[in-house]
């Protein structure tokens, strides 16, 4: 009887144990709903705001058909576009922050340190000088515009994978580890800036506008088939990622540990890299170059939740999404109606952040 | 029963481990004892898988454990390092969960969360389940790692200097708990350590390792005066207090 009595005592603790643990799984959940509720919440909001003010109740009337047709016309054709391309890149550069940080073990690891943006500036710089792809208006808000954006798009893209594509390679070949990963990514950014600033000393005025003004990334560049064609890429990526998130926690414990669990680790880091890489590349070579997304939106997701991958990666997409929607949204409506370039608003909100977080430190005593 | 029949590596042509043989059997505890160097670490490794031997081979229940596929193998050994580099934003459930990898698919169902919380209730670790990693000590974080290769459900557990970097109290405690694991669990341990002391008090079996060879295997009669000079170059004198053997370091052979 005694006996008994103690066995349901022992299952009474560990059943209150693992409720605790399902709380604390389900709050996690619940952070991550609060925050996609959110960002959907500010596209709405965000819809209504610009050169004509229209209420969220109207926006919503809007989407679903309900509008005046004027209404309707600002909402669904041009303002809409804007909001799902935010969030698009937006979790697109977070997942990928996120990847790559764990993957190469370095909280500092993004779209920046990896010399992926700085390629992108550099083969969109070789396409406006060479190809000729870059011209200029004389009015208006948006006075530089560029020619060919095709060829640009593709040649930041080459731009942007080369310098991951050099890491993997000397990943692969001469063995070396995370560390030097990060820091063979910081001199390829090194070098392609040098390269920037060289065809721009030979370009005329015209095109060195060209090339700064892409440099700055905007939101409002993406048409509805390039956003399709982000939204297809980051998609199945993201999925890919949700597939590996047991083995992204293991990679966190060291290669030898990671091993023993019965993970590839080589595969696993190469494949992560190269398709974080694929996804942020593409963004940037879309977009122009969006800081501190990439590195900003993973930091404050494990303030937030933690550092398990089975809730950052999701975390990171929605923070991600949120951000950028929030830093292009204040881009819009700060001076308006002058439209700032959102990579200057998320440098300018995400590097404050980050430091905050850094001096905050993560201990929560 | 895990046995290792005449295992050679080397590294770039530099032989590290010569025709090693030993086997272990359930609910053993083996000591490697050994300098630095003696190929103590790339021997466990070989034994993970992450190493491949050139020659012999690495024997579960008769079966070429080389022929097993990573997460086979993952369910068969675990594997506790000497310096965990933790992710420190992990809580104590979620890394004790990480062991239960090799036996999830896509998501960790109810038993896999139970037999994480049963194992952190045996190493009485469930007051702790809800902390960071980053707020624990250097002994808590060696229990859990060794809690998480416990939630691996192996069948052999092998580690590598599980206790250097831990104060007095905590070496035992770990080693306690290793020892508890093995004995209760029925699963072999296989670990490399420094400490003879701490390895005589807790362990059933020695290996005696020097330049990749081995010297000799056994129980507690193969640590004897003579062993112990050959294998470390120390003289030391070798005492019984207790009924257990003491090996005392005297100075530089």
């Amino acid at each position: 009887m005694s006996c008994e009595h103690e066995n349901l005592q022992g299952a009474g603790t560990r059943e209150s144990a693992l409720q605790r643990y399902h709380g604390y799984t389900q709050k996690k959940v619940l952070v991550i709903t609060g925050i996609a509720a959110a960002t959907l919440l500010l596209g709405v909001i965000s819809m209504g705001l610009g050169s004509v003010n229209i209420s969220p109740l109207d926006v919503l009337k809007a989407l679903v058909g309900q509008a005046d047709q004027r209404t309707a016309q600002i909402v669904i054709n041009i303002r809409l576009i804007r909001v799902i391309a935010a969030m698009v890149a937006g979790i697109g550069l977070g997942v990928s922050g996120c990847i790559m940080q764990g993957v190469l073990l370095n909280p500092l690891a993004s779209d920046f340190t990896l010399g992926i943006s700085q390629g992108a500036a550099f083969g969109a710089a070789v396409a406006i000088v060479a190809a000729g792809a870059g011209s200029v208006q004389s009015t208006g808000a948006d006075a530089v515009i560029i020619n060919n954006p095709y060829t640009v798009t593709a040649a930041a893209f080459i731009g942007a994978f080369s310098a991951t594509l050099g890491i993997l390679l000397l990943a692969r070949f001469k063995g070396i580890d995370p560390e030097a990963m990060i820091l063979a990514g910081i001199a390829f950014g090194f070098l392609f800036q040098a390269c920037t600033v060289i065809v721009q000393y030979f370009a005329n005025d015209v095109q060195v506008a060209s090339i700064v003004f892409w440099t700055f990334g905007d939101i409002g560049r993406a048409s509805w088939q390039e956003l399709a064609f982000m939204a297809l890429l980051i998609l199945p990526v993201s999925v890919f990622f949700m597939f590996n998130r047991w083995n992204y926690n293991t990679l966190e414990s060291g290669d030898d540990i990671a091993g023993s669990l019965g993970v590839n680790v080589s595969r696993t880091r190469a494949i992560g890299m190269f398709l974080a890489a694929l996804v942020s590349s593409v963004t940037v070579a879309f977009l122009g170059i969006v800081a501190f997304i990439g590195l900003v939106s993973p930091h404050v997701m494990r303030r937030v939740i933690g550092g398990d991958y089975r809730y950052l990666i999701p975390g990171s997409c929605v923070m991600g999404a949120l951000l950028l929607l929030a830093a292009d949204t204040v881009s819009r409506t700060i001076i308006a109606p002058i439209v700032l370039p959102v990579g200057a608003i998320t440098s300018f909100l995400g590097a404050p952040l980050f430091i905050y977080l850094l001096v905050k430190g993560y201990r929560r005593t | 029963m895990f046995s290792v029949n005449g295992i050679t590596f080397s590294y770039n042509c530099k032989p590290v481990l010569k025709d090693v043989s030993f086997s272990i059997g359930e609910g053993e505890m083996c000591s490697i004892l050994g300098n630095n160097g003696a190929g103590k670490s790339t021997l466990l490794k070989c034994l993970l898988g992450i190493l491949a031997p050139r020659e012999g081979a690495v024997l579960l229940d008769e079966k070429d454990f080389s022929r097993f596929s990573r997460m086979e193998k993952a369910c068969c050994v675990s594997y506790v390092a000497q310096r965990e580099k933790e992710n420190p934003r992990l809580n104590v459930f979620d890394a004790v969960l990480m062991g239960r990898r090799p036996h999830i698919n896509w998501a960790a169902s109810e038993k896999d969360l139970e037999v994480v919380s049963e194992v952190l209730e045996a190493l009485s670790l469930g007051n702790l389940s809800m902390r960071y990693l980053d707020e624990l000590s250097g002994g808590e974080l060696q229990k859990v790692v060794i809690t998480r290769a416990l939630a691996q459900e192996p069948r052999i557990m092998l580690l590598d200097e599980p206790t250097s970097n831990l104060d007095l109290k905590n070496q035992m405690d770990v080693m306690r708990t290793v020892d508890t694991a093995v004995r209760e669990r029925g699963i072999s341990a296989l670990m490399a350590i420094h400490d003879v002391n701490l390895a005589l008090r807790f362990s059933d079996k020695f290996m005696l390792l020097k330049d990749g060879v081995m010297l000799d295997c056994g129980g507690p009669e193969v640590i004897t005066k003579s062993n112990m000079e050959e294998v470390y170059g120390v003289r030391v004198a070798i005492e019984v207090r207790e009924n257990r053997k003491i090996v005392i370091p005297l100075e530089a052979a």
